[in-house]
């Protein structure tokens, strides 16, 4: 019995004790790493075996934790032979030699932010989700190839003339462009033409996987592990800098950099040196608009902007040395510049502009300012900001300056491009030191400065120089570093600019004279308009002498100026090119003054004006005009009352000798008391009203108001205008009808008929009388604020 | 002041008889000493009356000469001679005047000091257990707690009583859930009722006791009571035989019975235990790395979902959040790039000292007992600690054999240390590990000892809103510290009137002081100091006097053995009263200058009062027909105040049959079957709502809200027909012996109806003009309930002898719940469609505490898998013949999204698709174990179990969510990346999608068994003892909770349920209970 129960009680302890040991632990197995997870990117390029640089240098540079699965990554990984070749291209036995700073960008610059499997990297689609269609994923396929990596430049120093001291700057972390066929598809250029342009030595897409890296080719993509995907690359990547050290780096281009540096500009950032300055005050080195921002590493500092980090690149066009010091000699020196540096801002200005792409927003694609390819460029796609597209020969690109950069592309350029608004009929303006003046006008046109120099359009130039501007009153002054143009003491308004600029431009489109060179025009008249949109305003050719609408009106001031005074010579300004030929036309210097303003300056801008107070003056061939005007009431001291005041009116003025003819016959509703008249009286002391309404629908015939006239220039020889249908004047007549003997009025209308030789006017009725216009003008109009004035020889 | 009076009483006594005329006795005692008499000195003489009480007395002097007044006109009486060791003598009183007399020695009382004299013991009621017709179980605690690392009586008891369902907590002094035979109500407690002596103990606490900061688990703390100095617990399950004690008793009976003295010369013991504490693992966490890393999945994940240029927030993750990123010119780079395991920063070994003092005693007259305890329990949580000093005096005295006279005083003071706030564990785990708790010294790259508690709203894990504090500075600088002090006083009379005929009354008194302070340090929080949250200080007091009397009358009445009748009857009165206040404030300067009447500002402040009464008379009657048939009822007669008038009187009547069987002729010569008797009762009992009377209409003022007039709008509504929650319980059972009683076990079977349930807080139309505060009705009785179960306990005996003693003991139970009818007003569910959320829902024919919520089939891994399909399998497709794709409530689904089963086949995830679930009731619990004996070595060992039983991961769903900043468990390396991933966890998303709808995903089998202790002991030999001039002498090692069998994930399957019964079991990764080894000893002198 007691055998038995010890043998139990063993049976007992051995059953414990065994269920001890089988005791399970289900949360641990529940935790336990499963086999199928992949291994993290160390582990796997690790177990590849084919790595061991890129591990090494990934090690040094102490990435090791992040690609050992701290953080999501793609990795691009050059493998041993891609790293041995690079090392050797460095005269370099290991990675270990490599300077760690060098390292850290080199390394960290294969390492993309988060996972991009291949289908990402050939088409990002950064602001559509998961939930989108095959169809909208095709809207601007592949032009968001740019991509966050962990490859970043240590602060640097530049100096910040305002406040005369270095400063820090910080940099950003760069951007790995990847370029897929969806890319060169969307832009509809060959892909491997563009690509190897920059890239000569890489294969183009050699595994079909539809995406080369900048620099290199993928060798086996989209291998997929636990912290993102891996990309094996034919070549270790160079970390693309800033067009700013690009440019920088290379002695060839100081002289573009100086010129481009005079819109620099460094903002003191608080965030960044709190965040990461360490003590130190962060400074973002910038450069005013419109010039890009070649200096950041991004097109802009927000990390938010995410379709622009990724898409938007500038292309510079930068020439070299020589290539700015030929074109200095051949353009600015003959211009009468010593050097470079004294070459107006705004010459300089404008060729910056135009080496500068920022890229164009086209209707239906919503990304804006990618780089520019050189089929493009061929093409004809990549216009500056002028309007022009930029013109190249990318053959002559040497190799060496096709360069990708961080924030775009930098074509290299042995020749300089030269600026459209150079080579065309505004060149002088850029070229000469002594249009200082007007190309100050020319830049307040702005944006419609393009229309100037574009070659659609042919023009005459006229340039007023410097002196010519001093005479008429306008002066350069220079305030807290900015000069500028004053007239009075004040800075001139943009309006003043536009005028001056628009009344020196002639569209010979527009005109409708036959020539359209002022050298052919030794002898005769000519009347050509200027190109100014919102008024209108005439050159005037005379026997190879200029004058223009403005001037030409002193003939009939009351301190009257002879044909003499007003008309000046000119001659042909040649361009700078070997055939001397601008662009778009001809430019021409010449004497006096053709300032629109300084006519605005007199004091007759409006011809009813300059009547009503010079009505008692029977010297101005507008005597009896007026006074035929006063006497049927139409004149009450102040103003005329039967004009609408602002509308242009075409005016046909009698000359004295026509109304004085006119009231000795008869006048509708003037009784001219015929008996008592003695030549040599007053005429106007015999004559008195017996009828002024009817007087004032007569007088009122003489005006034709311009907006119901149904011509767009005012009349003169060679005008061409039909107006057979007849201009409505401001008269009216009365119509009774027989039958209902109802009232109704109709227009009286008139017809001016450009005979070739002189120009004839006529009341559209039956058998009315055609009266010839004065000659004694060259039927040149006078053009005033209130309309133009033609005299006629007779009255109606 | 009670003390007085009895030394008043006792000093009238002995006026009393000293006036009576008197004769003189002189005489000599002697003691036989090796064969020879000698003087007996210090030899009690004591004269008694008929009734045996000492009406005169005197001690031997030097001589052993004594000389004694003898009062007469006292009828019969008897001189006793007594002293300690030696045989007492009675000598009849005949006149003598002197008188030798010679003492012999006590062989008995020298053998063995230790005398267990089997007493019958009696219930309540007075009647035996023989004579009960009820299911009662019974323990004695001593083996338990001797041994045993417990520190409080529900972990003693854990497993060792069928259908006594306990979880315990693994925070030193953490409430426990205890469920007798299941639960049984939906709004009042389903916490038992604990009697202590006779007297219910009152754990009362008001509900509209609700401070912010308290944590109302540390009032409803069981018990201020060392277990050693518990003597043995009954349980008490049916209505039948819980309905002595009213209807407080309706969730079953715990009653304990406290250690008391003994006659005999004072014996010692004092016991020192010492324990180590050593927590389980916990769920593995992310590392520095992995989290990150899984971050930055998250984000760019949501980021492709979302368009990542779309939202400002995730490009700023992405790109501009230098702590989930890599920049090392970033200022605080170093502090962000380690590797942190926060929660061992947290936890900690604990240890716990259990020391022990007992004194007890007596003579004939009086018997007393002093006890003295300490126990002081660190936390495997840093800054959690409990230390109990309790002390507990009792004697008993014998005025005469009619009289008895017992007071028992007891005073206890708990200390419990907690951080400010109980999250510091989970805060430990969701906080990102790559973040480093110290500043790092940039030249060293080492951590300095300043907190870095960088916890801002421009932070990763954002600013400090209760969640997002410093956890290491939380555990060691904040604290939410009480102090407990409980003082109970217990004066009981016992006198038999006549013979078999009882009076016994008692009157007690407990005063229960509890005081909060809590600190909140700013370095925790790293808030400004204009913050609410810096430097928070709150101060709370509470107390509760609690008076109960009982008057009781038993008359025992036995007819030669043919009847036997017992009839009682008792009238019982509760009176607790409680009041509280509370104060918080901020910015006050250090922890050390946090009083409330410091320079801080107020946060809150709040103080109340209240008053629950409760009578309640019960009468009962037990007929016994020749010694086997058994019949016995009782009918309790309750009210309480916290019913209305009309319903405030509840007749809650009991009945029960018992037959013992073995005594039937048919039964008397199977000898192997010692014992057998089957019963069966059926009981009634109540139970009413908590607080003082939330019956009661009230009414506010309105300023001038009625169209520019003052006015009284009613509040809440007169409440007249609420009554009592009224459960009907039937059982029956067997008790069977076999082998003279070698073997014994029990059985039961129960059905346990409750009908009229208490509703709380029932919305009413605002029709009814009850919207000034929120239209609902405190209370509203509708809705039945039933629980079924039974239960089995077989204890054995395998082999007893001088040397060896084997014995095995196990038990089952088996409850089953289900909501028989809810009224139609209450509403199914609250749910919204929301990662994490399962629905609450009660309704008829589940059990309370099931799981409601979506099948998880996994993690969609292709598109084709995402295609919606038909009933038939086949895909669906919209009108242009596309395919549908799945959806999660609005999000369209994607390889790698969790894919839950659509039950309508609709092609959406909604609130139609959710299905039952499971339930976190058990199927069965119980326990067993053996013991071994060999000679003085003895092996104990216990196990636990409860198996069926579902419970929500909540911790497991919260760190595989992968939705937010929290770290999560390595189980997210699983998570879907690619297709063709092996997994069920869905891809992480950042704040976006449904991939933890609450799911069958969570809902885990938390079925254990559990050994839930080990222990060896070994008794120093006799004479070894006796060298040290000892007693006896034990010393002692056990392992406790050391291992757990279970298909849990979760760090530990026993979880504890939910205070609030309707709420949703779920583990939130609470301090599991630790693995414990403690070693003892225990000296006996």
């Amino acid at each position: 019995m007691k055998q038995l129960c010890s043998k139990n009680v063993l049976w007992l302890i051995c059953l414990t004790l065994l269920g001890l040991s089988s005791c399970r632990d289900y949360m641990a197995e529940y935790y336990e790493r499963p086999d199928w997870i992949k291994g993290n990117c160390y582990e796997v390029l690790e177990k590849d075996g084919h790595y061991s640089t890129f591990l090494k240098g990934i090690e040094l540079a102490g990435f090791r934790d992040m690609v050992d699965g701290k953080s999501i990554l793609t990795v691009m990984a050059p493998n041993d032979e891609a790293f041995a070749q690079y090392l050797q291209a460095k005269g370099l036995n290991s990675i270990e030699e490599m300077d760690s700073v060098e390292l850290d960008k080199l390394i960290g610059f294969h390492l993309m932010y988060y996972a991009y499997s291949a289908d990402k990297l050939n088409n990002f689609r950064p602001q559509e989700g998961d939930d989108v269609s095959d169809e909208e994923k095709r809207v601007n396929a592949g032009m968001y190839y740019k991509h966050r990596t962990k490859s970043k430049d240590a602060n640097t120093k530049e100096y910040y003339q305002t406040i005369q001291q270095d400063v820090t700057i910080y940099h950003h972390e760069r951007f790995l462009p990847v370029f897929s066929q969806n890319y060169f598809n969307t832009k509809q250029i060959d892909a491997e033409e563009n690509y190897r342009y920059f890239f000569p030595n890489t294969e183009w897409n050699p595994t079909g996987i539809g995406y080369n890296v900048a620099g290199a080719a993928v060798t086996k993509g989209n291998q997929i592990t636990s912290n993102g995907y891996v990309h094996e690359i034919d070549r270790v990547l160079e970390p693309v800098n800033t067009i700013y050290s690009e440019l920088k780096r290379d002695s060839n281009f100081t002289m573009f950099l100086d010129l481009y540096k005079k819109y620099e500009y460094f903002a003191y950032n608080p965030t960044l040196s709190l965040e990461y300055g360490n003590g130190e005050r962060l400074y973002e080195h910038l450069f005013l608009d419109p010039m890009p921002q070649i200096a950041c590493e991004w097109p802009s500092t927000d990390y938010s902007q995410l379709t622009t980090l990724s898409s938007v690149g500038y292309t510079i066009f930068a020439p070299t040395n020589d290539a700015l010091n030929k074109f200095f000699n051949n353009y600015w020196a003959k211009g009468g510049y010593a050097s470079l540096s004294n070459v107006s801002g705004e010459s300089i200005k404008k060729l910056l502009f135009n080496c500068v792409y920022k890229g164009k927003s086209e209707d239906g694609k919503n990304y804006d300012g990618n780089i520019a390819f050189p089929e493009e460029i061929r093409r004809g796609d990549v216009i500056n900001s002028y309007g022009s597209p930029i013109s190249l020969d990318l053959d002559r690109v040497p190799e060496k300056y096709r360069i990708l950069c961080q924030n775009g592309l930098l074509y290299g350029c042995e020749d300089l491009a030269v600026p459209a608004m150079f080579a065309a009929v505004t060149g002088p303006a850029y070229q000469y030191k002594h249009y200082g003046f007007f190309l100050e006008m020319l830049a307040g046109l702005g944006d419609m400065e393009s229309m100037l120099y574009g070659t659609d359009m042919n023009f005459i130039a006229l340039m007023p120089n410097d002196d010519q501007f001093k005479a008429a009153g306008y002066q350069q002054k220079s305030q807290s570093g900015r000069t500028y143009i004053a007239i009075d003491g004040k800075e001139v308004s943009a309006g003043v600019k536009s005028e001056n600029s628009y009344a020196h431009f002639i569209d010979l489109a527009n005109c409708t004279g036959s020539a359209n060179e002022l050298d052919s025009l030794a002898s005769g008249t000519q009347v050509f308009r200027t190109f100014s949109p919102d008024y209108t305003f005439y050159i005037y050719f005379k026997d190879g002498k200029i004058c223009n609408s403005y001037s030409f009106n002193q003939l009939i001031y009351p301190t009257a100026k002879t044909e003499e005074e007003i008309f000046a010579p000119f001659h042909e300004l040649k361009s700078y090119t070997e055939d001397g030929n601008w662009s778009n036309g001809k430019a021409y210097a010449y004497e006096g003054d053709l300032m629109p303003s300084t006519a605005g300056k007199t004091t007759y801008k409006s011809f009813q004006g300059m009547m009503k107070n010079n009505i008692v003056n029977a010297e101005l061939p507008y005597y009896g005009f007026v006074n035929l005007l006063e006497m049927a009431g139409m004149y009450n001291e102040a103003s005329f009352n039967f004009v609408q005041e602002g509308e242009l009116q075409m005016m046909l003025v009698p000359t004295n000798e026509a109304v004085f003819a006119a009231i000795k016959d008869s006048i509708p509703g003037l009784y001219f008391d015929k008996a008592s008249y003695v030549e040599g009286d007053d005429v106007f002391a015999h004559c008195s009203v017996n009828n002024d309404s009817i007087m004032q629908m007569y007088m009122k015939q003489y005006f034709v108001p311009m907006s119901s006239a149904g011509v767009s220039n005012y009349p003169y020889l060679g005008w061409k205008e039909d107006t057979s249908k007849g201009m409505t004047t401001l008269n009216s007549v009365e119509i009774v009808d027989p039958v209902t003997s109802k009232v109704s009025y109709d227009a009286v209308k008139l017809v001016i008929t450009d005979k070739g030789d002189k120009l004839c006017v006529k009341l559209l009725e039956d058998n009315a009388k055609e009266i010839d216009f004065c000659g004694d003008y060259h039927y040149f109009p006078f053009v005033f604020e209130d309309g133009c004035v033609q005299f006629i020889n007779e009255m109606f | 002041m009670l003390m007085k009076k009895i030394m008043l009483l006792l000093a009238v006594l002995g006026i009393s008889m000293s006036i009576s005329a008197q004769t003189i006795l002189t005489g000599h005692v002697y003691e036989m000493f090796e064969g020879k008499k000698s003087i007996a000195i210090g030899v009690n003489i004591s004269v008694n009356n008929s009734q045996n009480r000492m009406i005169e007395g005197t001690v031997t002097n030097y001589n052993g000469e004594f000389s004694l007044r003898i009062p007469e006109g006292k009828g019969q009486l008897t001189l006793v001679f007594s002293y300690i060791g030696m045989k007492t003598q009675s000598i009849p009183y005949t006149g003598q005047t002197s008188l030798e007399v010679v003492m012999s020695e006590d062989a008995q009382a020298l053998s063995d000091v230790v005398v267990s004299a089997r007493r019958e013991y009696k219930s309540e009621m007075g009647i035996t257990m023989r004579e009960q017709t009820a299911a009662t179980e019974r323990i004695q605690m001593n083996d338990i707690v001797a041994f045993t690392p417990v520190t409080s009586v529900e972990e003693a008891l854990q497993g060792r009583l069928a259908g006594v369902d306990i979880l315990t907590g693994g925070d030193p002094g953490a409430r426990s859930s205890i469920r007798i035979r299941g639960t049984a109500t939906l709004n009042t407690s389903a916490d038992p009722l604990i009697v202590i002596n006779g007297v219910p103990y009152s754990t009362d606490i008001d509900d509209s006791f609700d401070f912010s900061t308290a944590n109302n688990d540390d009032y409803a703390a069981m018990l201020n009571l060392s277990p050693y100095d518990i003597e043995s617990i009954e349980v008490l399950k049916d209505a039948a035989s819980t309905a002595i004690y009213g209807t407080a008793g309706a969730n079953g009976v715990l009653l304990i019975t406290t250690k008391t003295g003994s006659k005999g010369k004072p014996r010692f013991t004092v016991s020192s235990k010492f324990t180590a504490k050593h927590e389980p693992e916990s769920i593995p966490m992310l590392n520095g790395k992995e989290y990150v890393a899984f971050i930055q999945d998250a984000i760019w994940n949501t980021a492709n979902a979302k368009g990542v240029a779309n939202s400002s927030d995730l490009l700023d993750l992405l790109y501009d959040t230098p702590e989930i990123n890599f920049n090392k010119d970033w200022r605080y780079f170093n502090e962000y790039n380690t590797s942190t395991d926060w929660l061992s920063q947290v936890i900690q070994s604990a240890y716990t000292f259990d020391n022990n003092f007992s004194m007890s005693g007596g003579g004939e007259k009086a018997t007393y007992r002093f006890s003295l305890s300490l126990a002081d329990e660190d936390g495997t949580t840093i800054g959690t600690n409990m230390n109990r000093l309790s002390t507990s005096f009792n004697i008993a005295y014998r005025f005469s054999d009619k009289l008895r006279v017992d007071a028992d005083f007891s005073f206890a003071e708990t200390n419990k240390k907690a951080p400010w706030t109980e999250n510091v564990r989970s805060e430990a785990m969701l906080k990102m590990p790559n973040k480093s708790p110290y500043w790092i010294d940039d030249a060293t790259l080492e951590p300095t000892d300043r907190y870095f508690n960088r916890q801002n709203a421009e932070e990763f894990q954002g600013a400090f809103n209760g969640k997002n504090f410093h956890p290491i500075a939380m555990a060691k600088d904040s604290y939410n510290n009480s102090k407990q002090q409980e003082e109970k006083m217990n004066f009981r009379l016992n006198y038999d009137i006549l013979p078999g005929f009882t009076y016994t009354a008692y009157i007690s008194m407990k005063f229960k002081t509890i005081k909060n302070r809590a600190f909140l340090p700013q370095s925790a929080t790293g808030v400004s100091m204009d913050n609410i949250y810096a430097n928070q200080s709150t101060d709370s007091y509470n107390d509760n006097l609690a008076l109960q009397t009982e008057n009781k009358l038993i008359y025992r009445k036995n007819w030669e053995n043919k009847h036997n009748l017992v009839v009682t009857g008792l009238w019982r009165t509760s009176d607790s009263q409680s009041s509280n206040y509370m104060s918080t404030i901020y910015g006050v300067s250090s922890q050390h200058a946090s009083d409330p009447s410091t320079n801080g500002a107020l946060v809150n402040r709040g103080s109340g009062d209240s008053q629950v009464r409760s009578v309640s008379g019960i009468g009962g009657l037990n007929y016994t027909l020749l010694n086997k048939y058994i019949i016995s009822g009782t009918v309790n007669f309750e009210g309480k105040s916290s019913l209305g008038r009309r319903n405030r009187w509840g007749i809650f009547p009991s009945v029960g049959l018992a037959w013992h069987m073995k005594e039937e002729w048919f039964l008397q010569n199977w000898d192997w079957l010692s014992n057998l008797k089957l019963r069966a009762s059926y009981g009634e009992s109540g139970s009413a709502p908590s607080g003082t009377a939330p019956y009661m209409g009230t009414y506010s003022a309105l300023g001038d809200g009625y169209m520019d007039n003052a006015a009284i709008v009613p509040v809440s509504v007169q409440l007249n027909n609420l009554k009592w929650q009224t459960a009907r319980e039937y059982d029956a059972g067997f008790d069977a012996g076999f082998f003279e009683d070698r073997l014994t076990t029990t059985f039961d079977i129960y059905y346990k109806y409750v009908s009229d349930l208490l509703q709380k807080s029932i919305a009413v139309p605002t029709t009814t003009g009850y919207d000034y505060k929120g239209n609902t009705i405190k209370y509203y009785n509708s809705g039945e309930m039933s629980n079924t179960g039974w239960e089995f306990r077989v204890d054995y005996t395998l082999l007893q002898d001088k040397d060896w003693k084997v014995a095995l003991n196990y038990n089952i139970a088996r409850n089953i719940n289900r909501i028989e009818k809810l009224p139609s007003n209450l509403p199914e569910s609250t749910y919204s469609l929301r990662n994490g959320e399962y629905a609450k829902r009660i309704i008829e024919g589940a059990p309370v505490g099931s799981f409601f919520g979506y099948r998880y089939l996994g993690v969609y891994d292709t598109t084709e898998e995402t295609y919606a399909r038909d009933a038939k399998g086949n895909v669906m497709t919209n009108l242009k013949g596309e395919a549908i794709v799945m959806k999660n409530g609005s999000y369209t689904c994607f390889p790698g999204d969790a894919k839950y089963q659509d039950v309508n086949h609709d092609g959406v995830i909604n609130e139609s698709d959710m299905v039952y679930i499971g339930n976190s009731n058990p199927i069965v619990t119980g326990g067993g174990g053996f013991n071994i004996r060999y000679k003085q070595l003895s092996l104990n060992t216990f196990l636990h179990y409860r198996l069926g039983q579902k419970i929500i991961n909540q911790a497991r769903m919260n760190s595989e969510a992968m939705y937010g900043t929290d770290n999560q468990s390595l189980a997210v390396l699983k998570r879907w990346r690619s297709p063709g991933d092996d997994t069920t966890i869905p891809r992480a998303l950042w704040k976006y999608g449904l991939n933890y709808l609450g799911s069958d995903r969570f809902v885990e089998d938390c079925s254990y068994l559990r050994l839930k202790s080990i222990s060896l002991s070994y008794q120093l030999p006799k004479n070894f003892c006796q060298k040290l001039s000892l007693s006896s002498a034990n010393v002692f090692v056990t392992g406790y909770d050391l291992f757990t069998w279970t298909n849990y994930a979760g760090q530990d399957p026993e979880v504890t349920l939910p205070s609030n019964v309707t709420d949703i079991a779920m583990d939130k990764a609470q301090t599991p209970p630790s693995k414990r080894i403690a070693a003892g000893i225990t000296i006996n002198f």
